[in-house]
């Protein structure tokens, strides 16, 4: 059942010309999979299901616990105990009841992970491990899906996109996350190092603006450029990122 | 050279940015690591684990590579939280 007039909801995206008409189709056709539903991943589906993206997938096996609620600002009190992508459904369909949302019960590291994201056309990682972003960003490789990836701790946040399957204009490959060589030692979590609430919202706001840019095909976009924020000084730098040649996913040494 | 700090650097230093002379044999940023880190404690404990990056003139760089006079060099951690 549609609720709400679309040319009055969505009129403020209707008056930007890099959007209009057009561009809210686009919106409207797109297929978005949001994997970790945490501090990140609140504001990306708050943003993204407003936005009129019309098909939404949503994967965590996680439940609402207390101590998530001061950095996702999805859930509620009457949300803990139940599992986050069912509440997390709910929240989305009250703000926007004319988008279709899938859920999807389970981790990014087990075994038919390669299937949902095939069902994609946009990926977002919002999950809190290195050994998750890994497999998301090796299956986006070899099934050439875009990845909007972002991670936080403290008061520090970072946010890129992979198109790794494809080239530059000088004909390098993208880069991906294997080119940041992240070791598994640096694992640094909220859970072990605190986060400040507000700046994973910051950081997961920048990640739906980005994941909405795509969609929309904008050039001018953090594909090879790693945004880098620090909420402690406000310093906020883009920083270049090349493909390793020696990395093992797409490497030629 | 102006130094940037991010996150767990910055926490550390107790400062988001500085401007140092760096003496002329200081080629690379591994020189220029090494010589942070013997230049004070607090750098040596910011940095002696090796677990961050680099970047020069926003462009994230090996620890072999070589630095100008008038480079911005950011030091942030990598992060994995969400």
């Amino acid at each position: 059942m549609k609720k709400g007039d679309p040319l009055e909801r969505y009129s403020r995206h209707l008056l930007l010309k890099e959007i209009g008409g057009q561009g809210q189709k686009l919106l409207d056709n797109a297929k978005v999979l949001i994997i970790g539903l945490g501090g990140l991943g609140s504001p990306v589906l708050q943003y993204i299901s407003g936005s009129g993206v019309g098909e939404i997938g949503l994967v965590d096996d996680d439940k609402v616990d207390i101590s998530n609620l001061h950095r996702q600002p999805i859930y509620s009190m009457k949300d803990i105990g139940l599992y986050k992508v069912t509440q997390a459904k709910k929240f989305a369909h009250s703000i926007n009841p004319n988008i279709n949302i899938n859920i999807y019960k389970s981790r990014m590291t087990s075994g038919g992970t390669k299937n949902i994201i095939k069902e994609y056309d946009i990926i977002i990682d919002c999950t809190d491990n290195h050994l998750s972003s890994l497999a998301i960003n090796d299956i986006c490789f070899k099934e050439k899906k875009p990845l909007v990836s972002a991670s936080v701790a403290g008061f520090f946040g970072q946010v890129t996109t992979y198109r790794s399957y494809e080239f530059n204009e000088n004909g390098i490959p993208n880069p991906s996350y294997r080119c940041l060589k992240i070791n598994k030692e640096s694992e640094k979590n909220c859970e072990s190092l605190g986060i400040l609430g507000s700046v994973a919202g910051i950081i997961g706001s920048i990640q739906a603006t980005e994941a909405i840019k795509q969609i929309l095909g904008q050039k001018d976009n953090l594909v090879g450029r790693l945004l880098i924020f620090d909420g402690s000084s406000y310093a906020i730098r883009l920083i270049k990122i090349r493909w390793d040649p020696k990395n093992p996913l797409n490497g030629s040494l | 050279m102006k130094l940037i700090y991010f996150a767990k650097v910055r926490e550390i230093l107790g400062k988001s940015e500085e401007i140092i002379e760096v003496p002329s044999e200081i080629k690379t940023i591994q020189n220029l690591i090494d010589f942070l880190i013997s230049h004070d404690p607090s750098y040596k404990a910011a940095l002696e684990d090796k677990d961050f990056f680099v970047a020069c003139d926003e462009e994230l760089v090996d620890m072999d590579f070589i630095i100008k006079r008038k480079s911005e060099i950011a030091i942030f951690p990598p992060v994995t939280g969400g």
